[in-house]
């Protein structure tokens, strides 16, 4: 599986239903066991296979300064935040999954679902996702 | 991407990356945003405050026409 933006989030933001640098935006850790489909996921509920370990709150970490920019050179826009790391932490995940967080995990909209292409592990240390260089997530 | 893969050479091309968007982080990953940025985003979010009054507006207006619908 590669990276994916689901469907939902495009519709969501579109209606104006996520937004993106003032809504409560989470990032949450899977093992390889969770298989994430474009068009068929719409809710957090929806995700299996979440990781557990020393160091990791189910539901995974808020995201923070938040920031949506317009990249005139690639014409897309951009969110991106700040790098998220799991300190004193001992887990092994292959995917992040980034959702809104809102009261319940049935109402909580996916949005995205990052790949790390091999699983990636920490032991009694940093677990830190650093986002890529053109951002978190682009639209174009 | 696990920091912890990331070779010198890729942190520094990230670091110039971003640069050329104008974008800055520190040594542990927060963005760190310049003044003119910050005071963009200042205005950025009191303008949605103000939306936010003329969204509810409109939302009830459409809630209304739904309810003479139904």
């Amino acid at each position: 599986m590669s990276d994916i933006i689901f469907n939902a989030f495009k519709k969501n933001i579109m209606n104006g239903n996520i937004d993106l640098d003032t809504d409560d935006i989470y990032v949450m850790l899977t093992t390889d066991g969770f298989t994430a489909t474009e068009d068929a996921m719409e809710f957090v509920n929806e995700v299996t296979s979440e990781v557990t370990g020393t160091g990791y709150t189910a539901g995974g970490a808020a995201l923070a300064s938040k920031a949506v920019t317009a990249d005139d050179t690639d014409d897309e826009g951009v969110f991106d935040a700040d790098d998220v790391t799991w300190a004193s932490s001992t887990i092994t995940a292959r995917y992040a999954v980034i959702y809104k967080k809102v009261t319940n995990t049935t109402e909580s909209p996916l949005i995205c679902c990052i790949d790390f292409t091999a699983d990636k592990s920490s032991s009694n240390g940093d677990f830190k996702i650093a986002w890529n260089a053109e951002g978190l997530l682009n639209l174009n | 991407m696990d920091s912890s893969t990331l070779t010198p050479d890729q942190l520094k091309e990230r670091v110039a990356k971003e640069a050329l968007r104008g974008r800055v982080r520190d040594e542990e990953g927060k963005i760190v945003f310049s003044k003119e940025q910050l005071l963009q985003r200042q205005a950025h979010f009191q303008a949605k405050l103000a939306d936010c009054n003329v969204r509810t507006k409109n939302i009830k207006k459409i809630l209304k026409d739904i309810e003479g619908r139904l």
